[in-house]
């Protein structure tokens, strides 16, 4: 499936915002925002993307390889969307 | 003693309010009018007045009301764990009692006030504020409380008087330090060279020297505490009582330090003090700055903790509301685990050590408990013997000092003197006499016997009466009683007669033996006279060998400790009774103490070591269990489908502008384990949402954990660190409390701490006291990455620059390349910031954490929405390196 930054995506377990996206070793992963209501949240996740489905990742060593590329990014949507 | 105290109805109901029972009858009958203020009649004298009395004086109180006031106060005090010591008013450690009593009352007049944080912040009030404030004309609402507050603090001297003329008295103080540096520099002092052997020379030695225990010091600092002590002639500390002395005290320490590392380095630097003291930055040489900058830092913690923090004051604002002090203080998850488990280890080895050392301490006390009560034995016996046997003869006989076998010998020879024996008595033998004597006491001896089967002669010459009259005509019944009981009845007038004929024979015989007895009597009262004066004579001869260290013969011996024995044994009893009963004190005590340390044992080994072993399994297995999803393996519990996609653009600029304005700091984000391990906060979104941190930390400690861990981080504070090294950690749990309702509004841990560690360096507490500062929570970053690493990783990538920054406040320094900062100085946990608003951020201020380090606060480029701290020196690296510029 193909997400773009500003998707809301609905789960069983709540609604999640799609802040920003990433690819590692050929996977592709997204940054969201567990929304609260209409509202932002303060609990976000990371996410894999895989077919029509969202698995949530847990582990640390690999969260500790994405939160840098993905504050990297969370710089630029600051940068570009905010001059 | 009199007293001046006039209690009021509504004290007497406040007291009753705070749980006092015993005045419960008479307040009851107290006028029940409401009171205005029961701050206005709280008296912190009445609880002086209470303390100043013992129990017996109360009780002898004529006053019965204001006995049971002072009673009840009393209790309270005690419940306080505020326990009056059984020593002289006059002593130091009364004078410290008594100040206990009075921050007691105190903190609950400030409590009662609801304005404790205001003499919270009094305690910590630095000279320069006070006179600041003092002086400002247009003084806030705060500011008023907290000079209220501070005067009268020291009205029972709980914190020094600030003269306003302070630049001039901080002059002549500095004369006095730089005096006691001189004298160190230049006299010949002892022990000097020993200090100036050591290795290393460092402030902290010198400051723990004089304010740790002892028992808990160096080799080192015992030396530099016997230095300072008495080679430098300022005595003992604890014995400065005032807040002004002791503070003194402790400036001399620091410039004794000084010198003592002048002295190594060869250069007086007395004149660069002089000069520079009070404007450290016109200094150049950066080594004089940092010695001058130490001295300064640490005067102003002596200012600030004249008494060590007032802890009984601290005590009540944690009953205020410890639920949520709680929360505060367990918040930092790193800290909570660095605590506990070097704590609990450390303590559990300390009180091993101590429980081995009292068993030893015991066993030797048993030991010789036992050889006195062996010795008691042996000499209770000796009391009741006339003759003693080797073994007793050789206890007494070494138990004889010379001086006391010269005393008897004059007291012999006084008492051969008053003997007035014939002159030939020293020509008689001893054996002789001996012989002789015994004849005597035989013959005595028989003629006793032989008159016990007599009647006496007395009655002998009445039953002779009463013969005499039956036999001449008058009738046994007309006897009196006693006198038919000295005859028989019924008998003829003949046999009377024969009867009188026998006693009258009987009487002469009975009179002869009489007069016998009397002779013998009287020659065994001579032998014995002569006797006594042959021994004595003896004994002198005896007691003449013993001093002079001579064989005795075994005669000698028995003759000796016959008749020397009691008054000695008496007195060997007497002393030997008093040492048991020393020792048994003593090991009273001992098990006092074994049983204290055992029930600490148990308690840190049962209670927060099981409670920290459970919390790092319970941590353990969420990371097992973590480990176990492997990166490709997709657990199905955590796969969810995705039910539908909707386009939220404006959601997605609510989020950006989060990121940017929504909140103070330059947003970092960090992985967080809470609510659980791979949720990702924005490290600033938790300090936006209200009470977040609470919830969070109420999902992070199950019940009931929390006051062991407390409990953990108290122990630390009174018995890991005390003296110096306690003031910052002291300090710091104290930081942590005051601000409590800043926290419940949505102020976050991180910042306090950040605070804290701030406050340790430079501003007051009061200015602190912001509510609604932004502010982000860094209780659940992660640790794992620094600065510098960062740094390194971006230095080829950026072109070098001409480093030109000064980092002077107001100063602007582009950081968009710097990608991790902290939420506080000091900070060991740096997060991912959103460097884009880094870009040319303004400098703040640098403030010098208590391990030496400088600290950078920088703003956002608006001037005034925080942006992050850095360490300096990363921050000059960075220029340096072009990564900043």
């Amino acid at each position: 499936m193909k997400l773009e930054l500003g998707d809301l995506v609905s789960l069983k377990s709540g609604n999640y915002l799609v802040v920003s996206k990433t690819t590692y070793d050929a996977i592709d992963y997204v940054l969201t925002n567990k929304t609260n209501a209409n509202d932002i949240g303060e609990e976000n996740y990371v996410f894999k993307v895989k077919d029509n489905k969202f698995v949530k990742i847990k582990n640390k060593e690999l969260l500790d390889i994405l939160l840098p590329i993905f504050t990297d990014k969370l710089n630029k949507l600051v940068t570009e969307e905010g001059e | 003693m009199k007293f001046n105290y006039e209690f009021k109805a509504e004290e007497l109901e406040y007291l009753r309010k705070l749980g006092i029972k015993s005045i419960d009858n008479f307040v009851k009958d107290v006028n029940d009018k409401k009171s205005t203020s029961l701050l206005d009649v709280f008296s912190v004298d009445l609880f002086r007045e209470a303390a100043s009395l013992n129990k017996d004086e109360i009780e002898a109180l004529e006053d019965s009301e204001r006995k049971n006031i002072y009673l009840a106060v009393k209790n309270l005090l005690n419940d306080a764990g505020i326990v009056e010591p059984n020593i002289e008013k006059n002593s130091i450690d009364y004078k410290h009692y008594v100040l206990d009593v009075t921050e007691f009352a105190v903190g609950i007049k400030a409590k009662l006030s609801d304005k404790h944080q205001y003499y919270e912040s009094a305690l910590f009030l630095t000279r320069e504020d006070y006179v600041n404030i003092k002086k400002s004309e247009n003084k806030t609402e705060k500011e008023i409380m907290l000079l209220q507050a501070y005067d009268e603090l020291c009205t029972y001297d709980l914190v020094p008087k600030i003269p306003e003329n302070i630049t001039e008295i901080a002059n002549q103080e500095l004369d006095e330090y730089l005096n006691t540096y001189n004298h160190v520099f230049s006299d010949d002092l002892d022990l000097k060279t020993d200090i100036l052997k050591f290795s290393e020379l460092k402030f902290d030695d010198f400051l723990i020297a004089v304010t740790e225990k002892e028992e808990y010091l160096t080799d080192n600092q015992k030396i530099i505490k016997e230095f300072i002590e008495v080679s430098l002639g300022l005595g003992d500390l604890n014995v400065n009582i005032t807040n002004t002395s002791k503070a003194t005290y402790m400036m001399k320490v620091l410039f004794t330090a000084a010198a003592f590392m002048d002295i190594k380095e060869g250069k007086n630097l007395v004149d660069v003090y002089k000069t520079n003291y009070f404007n450290v930055d016109s200094i150049q040489d950066k080594n004089v700055k940092e010695k001058i900058n130490t001295l300064r830092i640490n005067a102003e913690n002596f200012e600030k903790y004249p008494r060590i923090v007032s802890k009984n004051i601290m005590e009540l604002g944690e009953g205020i509301n410890s639920e949520d002090l709680n929360k505060i203080l367990t918040d930092d998850k790193d800290e909570k685990y660095v605590i506990s488990e070097e704590i609990v280890n450390n303590d559990l080895s300390i009180l091993k050590g101590k429980q081995e050392e009292i068993i030893k301490e015991k066993n030797l006390i048993t030991e010789e408990l036992q050889q006195i009560d062996e010795q008691i034995k042996n000499i209770e016996e000796l009391q009741n013997k006339d003759y003693l046997s080797k073994e007793e003869q050789r206890l007494l006989l070494e138990n004889l000092s010379e001086d006391y076998i010269n005393e008897i010998i004059s007291d012999l020879k006084k008492s051969m003197d008053e003997l007035a024996v014939s002159e030939d008595v020293n020509n008689i033998d001893t054996k002789d006499l001996e012989t002789e004597y015994k004849n005597t006491s035989n013959i005595v001896s028989n003629l006793e016997s032989e008159l016990s089967i007599y009647s006496t002669y007395e009655d002998t010459q009445k039953r002779i009466s009463v013969l005499e009259k039956l036999t001449s005509g008058t009738s046994y019944d007309d006897l009196s009683n006693d006198e038919q009981k000295l005859v028989n009845n019924n008998l003829s007038i003949h046999e009377y007669e024969e009867s009188l004929n026998d006693q009258k024979q009987r009487l002469e015989l009975i009179a002869e033996r009489n007069e016998k007895l009397k002779k013998a009597k009287e020659e065994l009262d001579i032998l014995k006279t002569n006797i006594k004066y042959h021994y004595f004579k003896l004994i002198i001869e005896i007691l003449t060998k013993i001093k002079n260290k001579e064989e005795l013969t075994e005669e000698e011996k028995k003759i000796v400790s016959s008749k020397l024995d009691i008054e000695d044994v008496k007195n060997q009893l007497e002393i030997f009774n008093k040492k048991k009963e020393l020792l048994n004190n003593n090991l009273k005590d001992s098990n006092e103490r074994e049983l204290t340390i055992k029930n600490s044992f148990e308690f840190v080994e049962k209670n927060i070591k099981n409670s920290i072993e459970k919390d790092k399994q319970s941590e353990k297995n969420k990371i097992d269990k973590t480990d176990k999803e492997k990166i490709d393996v997709e657990p199905i519990d955590e796969e969810e489908e995705i039910k539908r996609v909707e386009r939220r653009t404006d959601l997605l600029e609510k989020f950006r502008k989060f990121l940017v304005f929504g909140v103070g700091f330059g947003t970092g984000i960090a992985l967080s384990c809470v609510p659980g391990i791979g949720t990702i906060r924005m490290v600033a979104a938790a300090a936006k949402l209200v009470n977040s941190g609470i919830n969070l930390w109420t999902k992070k400690h199950p019940e009931g954990k929390i006051a062991e861990i407390i409990n953990a981080t108290k122990d630390k504070i009174k018995n890991k660190f005390p003296g110096i090294t306690n003031k910052l950690e002291i300090l710091k749990e104290k930081f942590k409390k005051v601000p409590l309702n800043l926290f419940v509004n949505g102020v976050s841990a991180g910042y306090l701490v950040g605070n804290v560690v701030e406050f340790t360096t430079r501003k007051t507490v009061f200015e602190h006291f912001k509510p609604g500062d932004k502010v982000i929570d860094a209780t659940d970053v992660n640790p794992d990455k620094v600065l510098t690493d960062n740094a390194d990783k971006v230095i080829d990538k950026t072109p070098v620059a001409e480093p030109t920054f000064s980092f002077q406040p107001g100063e602007t320094i582009d950081l968009s390349n710097i990608k991790q900062g902290y939420v506080y100085s000091g900070s060991n946990n740096p997060v991912n910031l959103i460097t884009s608003v880094g870009k040319n951020a303004v400098v703040d201020r640098i403030v010098t954490t208590p391990n030496g380090e400088k600290w950078i606060h920088l703003l956002q480029s608006d001037g005034k929405t925080y942006y992050a701290w850095f360490k300096l020196s990363d921050l000059e690296a960075a220029v340096e390196k072009g990564i900043a510029r």
